[in-house]
């Protein structure tokens, strides 16, 4: 019997997925948009969770792009861009991090000190790196050193490493003329003494290891390739990358201070990249919130790459670059996992998933032998015999019959108004009379009619799983993941083995997926370092008010109420509002949106919606239509006291977590 | 690398000290807390009149909506502690998120105070403190005697901490090691599995191991299974990978652990996520992991704050009394706990 395997399984394509398999799974969709990253200066790539940052910094590590040699698929830039050398530290990986456990020794100089630490642990992980990669390429140079001119000979490299050695951070270096491991070994030593003390012992560290501590991020990588190309190891036009992902857990490492010294660890790579190396090219990933903005345009030392705006950006035609992307991946997946004939469908997700369902076909999915009429709900002033009316219609036709009550709560229909209409001249149905009407609040219906039948909303289909990633593709791989797994579950139940009779997957089956993928992002909330439980309990408040007020408003004045507005002026006056949605947002929880409101009198507004992926668990519509709710920051702060966080109408100063237009007043 | 010291004296406080020279008058270490737990095992010793001297440490945690409450109980636990001990009693104070040079010079200023029998008390006492004190009584060759004890409570509350961060290691206990291979992970299963999941995505563990805790009542059993579920999500493992494991038990999850990183040179991590007498064992193991030069770390996630009900009550044993497990950790100066190099 043969296995049917999940193609979403690992959901992470970066550095750390097994390397021979990078190639076949990258999917080169966004290259032409990031051209910069190959380019000379640094780049900011930043994006919440799950954009693909890590991907694309992965894209320059010297083994996958060995990998890509060493593999059918073509290095998906241009030879012209390839000419260069990256290095680089996660920070999330490696224990540059613990450099904070010493924090408050010698108080009065601890922030310069740990910061040093910080430095100079960093720039001995990158430096190794880097020397390891001109090692690795230059040991066989018909990888990828000749075919891009990279530089000299095996021979330059290895005469180069006794003046790599008169370097004042590798003065300690034993041998004059050292042989390249005995400098690498020299590097590790140093990096293991560093481990040593962030535990406490040694207290101190040793005079003459202070007095070769590097002041400046990326010093010691710049002389080192100063004198390379001096050498001749490295040819003029090389570029050097220094790539450093997982930006966002140093401002994590600065909240779990207790003095909460916020910037003291990010300064350090604003000033790497303010000095304009010329040596050197930064390229750091980070999510949102933790990025400090740099004030006024002209004196940005970066580009910044935004694959949030850029992913959710629609381009000639509407053609929406996200979908493209989504299916590139969806495609190099299935052919991975030997699904070759999906993969090679001109739509494989349409192929898996079908298209979506139409609204009626969505209702009765919703209950397909509900007693429709029994629980219609009206609103307040709806007559009797209109209510009949109406019943009498949801045995049929029950979403017709839910716009109705609608309909008949804002207009003060009567009895006589319907008599004898057949269903495509009730009032809300007419179209060309009221072309949107209808049309807006399609979704909202659709959400009233489950609620009054006790039922969850379905969602399922292509559309719909596109709609729910909110242009996050990693939201698109787990769901697709949790999809495939209970796909494979239902397969195995029944006893099914062949793939392609049981495609599209049912959509049952696609359901479940859908509802568990939307459980597990509820939870990542929760997981959130530092703020998670006050943050879920926030969120959770606004989701739940806003699923209350959606299922409330039986005359569907508010279609667009699955989103809240508030207006700037109105939010100055709560920094802890303003903090708590710019938590939310920077993490990717809200989308947030500038807007203008009707009433011009708001003035500048900003909208918050739940992202797609938490609708189902607050069992509310993703559908972006008409106005946003709007709201006073009363509000939203009866939600933060209900969640116990403590608000106080002054300046916080520790509220670090920025919302870009909060802080300089345009979003 | 096996274990050569398998008598390891464990029991009810009582009984354990009288097993222990007579003539033995205990310095005792514990925390300051709002837990009603947390003054058992100090009263004990008052009333067994064995008592030489107390060192209680207040640790603060991150202000929060449990602070007023926590300080309140705190305050009335100090004056229970003042009447069982007869005189009153100050603090060491410190901060929960205190770094390692901070605990060493409180170590230190305990140290002055204590002699060559002493009681450690973890019932209330958060890991980041205890196990950093553990270390230091162990190397001090200086005390001769050294028990540690666990109060059990009457039940937990059903909230017990706050906003946890990201995984770090404990202090003093990071890695000292870096590019090695796959380390492996061995995790104490809790009640809540708080971010440990970060630590899988960015540590890639080569296989992941579980000391279960077992018997434990409902509904603490069905979060224990909860917390393998929601790691089962992210990494494979098979059902001989969990060791089931007596709550109250250190000896037996020490054993365990020994056989479990048997063979293993490359970095274990252990995350101590469950009952504390597990985490005492992980403790006395990474140490000694530590000393035949084996790379190890242990690590958390530490919440920013423990709840005001965090749990109710002390519970009892057959007679009524307090239930206040002791665990011998040095006797006569020798480790109890130890493998061979």
């Amino acid at each position: 019997m043969k296995t049917l395997r999940n193609p979403f399984t690992t959901l992470y394509v970066t550095e750390r997925l097994d390397q021979a398999k990078f190639p076949e799974l990258f999917s080169p969709f966004l290259v032409p948009y990031i051209a910069q990253l190959f380019e000379a200066g640094n780049v900011v790539v930043e994006g919440t969770q799950g954009t693909g940052k890590s991907m694309l910094l992965a894209l320059l590590s010297t083994e996958v792009r060995i990998a890509f040699e060493a593999s059918n698929e073509n290095y998906p830039i241009e030879p012209e861009l390839c000419r260069f050398i990256s290095a680089g530290i996660n920070l999330a990986t490696n224990e540059a991090l613990r450099s904070v456990a010493r924090w408050s020794k010698n108080n009065a100089d601890s922030t310069t000190e740990i910061r040093q630490c910080f430095v100079d642990y960093v720039n001995c992980w990158i430096l190794r790196d880097f020397l390891d990669a001109v090692d690795q390429l230059t040991k066989n140079t018909s990888t990828l050193w000749d075919k891009y001119e990279l530089g000299g000979t095996r021979e330059t490299f290895i005469e180069s490493l006794p003046s790599l050695s008169t370097l004042p951070y590798l003065k300690s270096c034993a041998n004059e003329n050292p042989s390249f491991g005995e400098i690498k070994d020299y590097l590790s030593s140093r990096i293991r003494l560093y481990l040593k003390f962030f535990n406490g012992r040694p207290k101190s560290l040793p005079a003459e290891f202070l007095d070769s501590q590097s002041q400046t991020l990326g010093q010691p990588i710049s002389d080192a390739v100063a004198i390379l190309k001096q050498e001749g190891v490295l040819n003029r036009h090389t570029q050097v990358l220094i790539s450093i992902d997982q930006f966002e857990q140093l401002l994590e490492m600065e909240a779990s201070l207790p003095t909460k010294p916020y910037g003291a660890l990010r300064d350090v790579i604003d000033q790497a990249m303010h000095r304009r190396e010329p040596t050197l090219n930064f390229r750091v990933g980070t999510r949102p919130y933790a990025w400090q903005e740099t004030p006024g345009e002209a004196l940005r030392d970066y580009d910044k790459l935004n694959l949030d705006e850029m992913l959710r950006r629609t381009e000639h035609g509407n053609r929406k670059v996200f979908e493209t992307f989504a299916t590139d991946v969806f495609r190099r997946r299935l052919k991975s996992y030997g699904y070759g004939a999906l993969a090679g469908e001109k739509d494989p997700i349409e192929s898996v998933l079908g298209k979506y369902p139409r609204p009626k076909e969505r209702v009765q999915q919703i209950a397909a032998n509900a007693n429709w009429g029994k629980h219609l709900s009206f609103p307040e002033g709806v007559s009797e015999p209109v209510k009949a009316r109406l019943r009498e219609i949801a045995v049929d036709s029950p979403l017709d019959a839910k716009l109705g009550t609608a309909w008949a709560g804002q207009n003060g229909t009567t009895a006589e108004d319907l008599a004898g209409l057949s269903i495509d001249d009730f009032p809300w149905n007419q179209t060309d009379k009221k072309p949107w009407w209808r049309k807006e609040r399609i979704w909202v219906a659709i959400l009233q009619l489950a609620a009054d039948n006790r039922q969850r909303i379905v969602m399922n289909g292509k559309k719909d799983v596109i709609d729910l990633s909110g242009a996050n593709i990693l939201v698109f791989s787990s769901i697709c993941q949790h999809i495939w797994d209970c796909w494979i579950r239902s397969m195995a139940s029944s006893g099914a083995t062949e793939v392609e009779p049981n495609m599209p997957i049912p959509w049952k089956v696609q359901t479940d997926g859908i509802q568990r993928a939307s459980n597990t992002w509820h939870e990542k909330i929760g997981e959130e370092k530092w703020i998670g439980d006050s943050l879920i309990a926030f969120i959770d408040e606004a989701g739940h008010w806003l699923r209350k007020m959606m299922t409330s408003d039986k005359r569907m004045s508010y279609p667009g109420g699955n989103g809240i507005s508030l207006s700037n002026r109105d939010m100055i006056r709560s920094p802890d509002v303003r903090r708590w949605l710019s938590e939310a947002a920077g993490r990717g929880y809200l989308l947030q949106r500038k807007h203008k409101s009707k009433d011009s009198s708001r003035g500048e507004s900003i909208k918050w919606y739940p992202h797609p992926i938490l609708t189902p668990y607050y069992e509310l519509t993703f559908h972006q239509t008409k106005e946003p709710r709007y709201i006073k920051i009363e509000q939203v702060e009866e939600w933060l006291s209900r969640a116990r966080i403590a608000i106080q109408r002054v300046d916080d100063d520790s509220s670090q977590l920025r919302l870009p237009g909060f802080q300089d007043g345009k979003q | 690398m096996a274990n050569n010291k398998p008598y390891r004296p464990a029991g009810p406080l009582r009984w354990l000290l009288k097993k222990l020279s007579a003539d033995n008058a205990y310095d005792f270490i514990g925390a300051l807390a709002a837990e009603d737990r947390s003054t058992s095992a100090l009263e004990e010793l008052a009333l067994l009149d064995c008592l030489n001297s107390e060192s209680l440490i207040l640790i603060n945690d991150e202000p929060s909506q449990f602070s007023a409450s926590v300080k309140a109980k705190s305050d009335a636990n100090l004056e229970i502690l003042q009447a069982a001990v007869g005189r009153a009693l100050t603090a060491y104070e410190i901060n929960l998120f205190d770094d390692v040079d901070v605990l060493e010079d409180m170590v230190e200023e305990i140290g002055q105070t204590i002699g060559e029998h002493v009681v450690l008390d973890i019932s209330s006492m958060p890991k980041r403190v205890f196990f950093y004190i553990l270390r230091r009584l162990i190397e001090d060759e200086k005390i001769k005697t050294l028990v540690a004890t666990y109060s059990t409570p009457k039940f937990y509350g059903r909230k017990l901490h706050i906003n946890p961060g990201g995984w770090m290691p404990l202090p003093s206990f990071g890695s000292q090691f870096e590019g090695i291979g796959p380390p492996l992970l061995v995790v104490a299963v809790g009640y809540f599995h708080l971010n440990l999941i970060e630590l899988i995505h960015d540590r890639e563990p080569r296989s992941v191991k579980f000391l279960f805790p077992f018997p434990s009542p409902p509904p603490g059993n069905h979060q224990n299974w909860e917390f393998v579920r929601h790691i089962g999500e992210q990494v494979t493992f098979s059902p001989s990978d969990i060791r089931r494991v007596d709550p109250l038990n250190a000896s037996l999850p020490f054993d365990h652990l020994v056989s479990q990183c048997s063979g293993h040179t490359d970095e274990v991590i252990l995350a101590p996520f469950g009952p504390k007498p597990i985490s005492l064992a992980m403790a006395v193991f990474a140490l000694e992991r530590e000393r035949v030069g084996l790379p190890v770390s242990v690590g958390y996630t530490q919440p920013k704050a423990y709840s005001d009900n965090y749990s109710v009550g002390t519970g009892g044993d057959k007679h009524g009394d307090p239930a206040i497990h002791a665990y011998c950790i040095k006797i006569n100066g020798k480790k109890v706990f130890s493998i061979e190099d």
